[in-house]
């Protein structure tokens, strides 16, 4: 509870280390699975914003971005704090719950959702810059 | 020199403060208006997902907690929050910027601790330092503690990152430039990858960007050395919200540069 609430008001204890080093960074893929059970490519889910000429000064799908980068690193670090029991538990969280949502609003926008189709998601950890994507996976839902 | 004249009085380094962080905090909310979609129910953080977050907490807080942060109570707080940042520019006091803080506060905590990172941490070390300074607006003393307050953390904002980037052989090779702007909010402009790419350059600049960061709190030698700071602090930021999406850092940055021009001896 204590770390549940030093959590939430982590903003009163600032953290200056920006940048600091290059680091491995999760990254949320979603697949399309059907009615017989074949499953899709893995595709990401967030998609970079289109640079505007006003970005420096009014940035709000960026700055989504980041938001939604940050609750990856933060599902990151709850799943490395799990004990082997708590991992089943870990579906009915919220960092969880929230994943589940922004994978389906993702495939809503895609027009995707259609009956009888259902769909998995997975954290995957890339090395900052690596542009190759590929990684290692280290949260995969059952099919949903 | 003028500008030396004014800036001696604590009093008129703390509204030129108020009046960047007002312009600072138009654009945040601004943009969370316009990512109402985020928060609304159906959204990403939808409150009845998030309210389980505080089912630990008090059951006072947690009624506290499902009045402000629910839909659409949280999207009326953020236009409350709007017209707030705007009263700032006509009459700032104390009410104003207690409701700045507290309505900070609940954003952070309606995204479960931050929703911008760095750019939320400074936007309420400065709204705290402007608070406390507004409850006793005659204060000298006050006054300049809260200069010093913000300058604190300003200055530990870039050593502390300066320092930590030495530690990294990424940023001592200057192998670290490309890796964080191909993994930026945007990509990365072709011209700048290459350039980049190229070991001199990139060596250049991580070092430039190193020591300037480590070196920061020499800008409190004196005022000429300070407002080179300054500069390059803002074309730094600048490049930082061109090419990596940090535009929040710019404008709540730039709102503490007054209180150390005020410090520098």
């Amino acid at each position: 509870m204590e770390s549940k609430f030093l959590t939430l008001f982590r903003v009163l204890f600032p953290s200056w280390k920006f940048f600091t080093g290059v680091t491995e960074i999760p990254a949320l893929y979603y697949r399309i699975l059907s009615e017989h059970g074949d499953a899709g490519p893995w595709l990401p889910v967030l998609k970079r914003p289109e640079r505007k000429w006003y970005s420096v000064f009014f940035n709000p799908e960026g700055n989504l971005c980041l938001a939604v980068q940050s609750l990856f690193q933060q599902v990151e670090a709850e799943i490395g704090e799990l004990e082997p029991e708590q991992v089943e538990l870990f579906e009915q969280s919220v960092s969880f719950q929230l994943l589940k949502n922004l994978a389906l609003i993702t495939l809503r926008s895609e027009r995707l959702l259609e009956p009888g189709i259902s769909f998995q998601f997975k954290l995957n950890r890339i090395r900052q810059g690596d542009l190759s994507g590929s990684g290692e996976d280290f949260l995969i839902s059952k099919a949903i | 020199m003028m500008t030396g004249v004014i800036m001696n009085s604590p009093f008129t380094a703390l509204s030129a403060v108020a009046i960047l962080t007002s312009i600072s905090l138009v654009i945040q909310t601004l943009e969370l208006l316009v990512l109402k979609r985020s928060y609304q129910e159906n959204g990403i953080w939808d409150w009845n997902i998030l309210r389980k977050e505080f089912s630990d907490l008090s059951p006072k807080f947690q009624t506290f907690a499902d009045h402000i942060l629910s839909y659409p109570n949280f999207f009326y707080l953020i236009w409350a929050r709007l017209f707030a940042s705007m009263l700032v520019f006509f009459l700032p006091g104390f009410l104003i910027f207690l409701f700045l803080l507290f309505s900070s506060l609940a954003i952070c905590i309606r995204w479960r601790g931050t929703f911008n990172g760095g750019s939320d941490y400074m936007t309420v070390v400065i709204l705290s330092a402007l608070t406390v300074s507004s409850a006793f607006p005659d204060s000298e003393v006050v006054a300049q503690g809260a200069l010093y307050y913000i300058v604190i953390h300003l200055c530990f904002s870039y050593v502390i990152s300066g320092f930590a980037k030495l530690g990294s052989s990424e940023w001592r090779r200057g192998s670290a430039l490309l890796a964080f702007i191909d993994a930026g909010t945007f990509s990365a402009p072709e011209s700048i990858r290459r350039l980049l790419s190229s070991s001199f350059p990139a060596f250049v600049l991580s070092w430039t960007i190193v020591l300037f960061e480590c070196a920061f709190p020499l800008s409190l030698v004196n005022r000429e050395i300070c407002l080179v700071f300054l500069l390059l602090g803002f074309a730094f930021h600048l490049a930082n919200a061109y090419f990596l999406g940090l535009n929040r850092f710019l404008f709540t940055w730039l709102a503490a540069y007054p209180a150390l021009y005020w410090c520098a001896v």
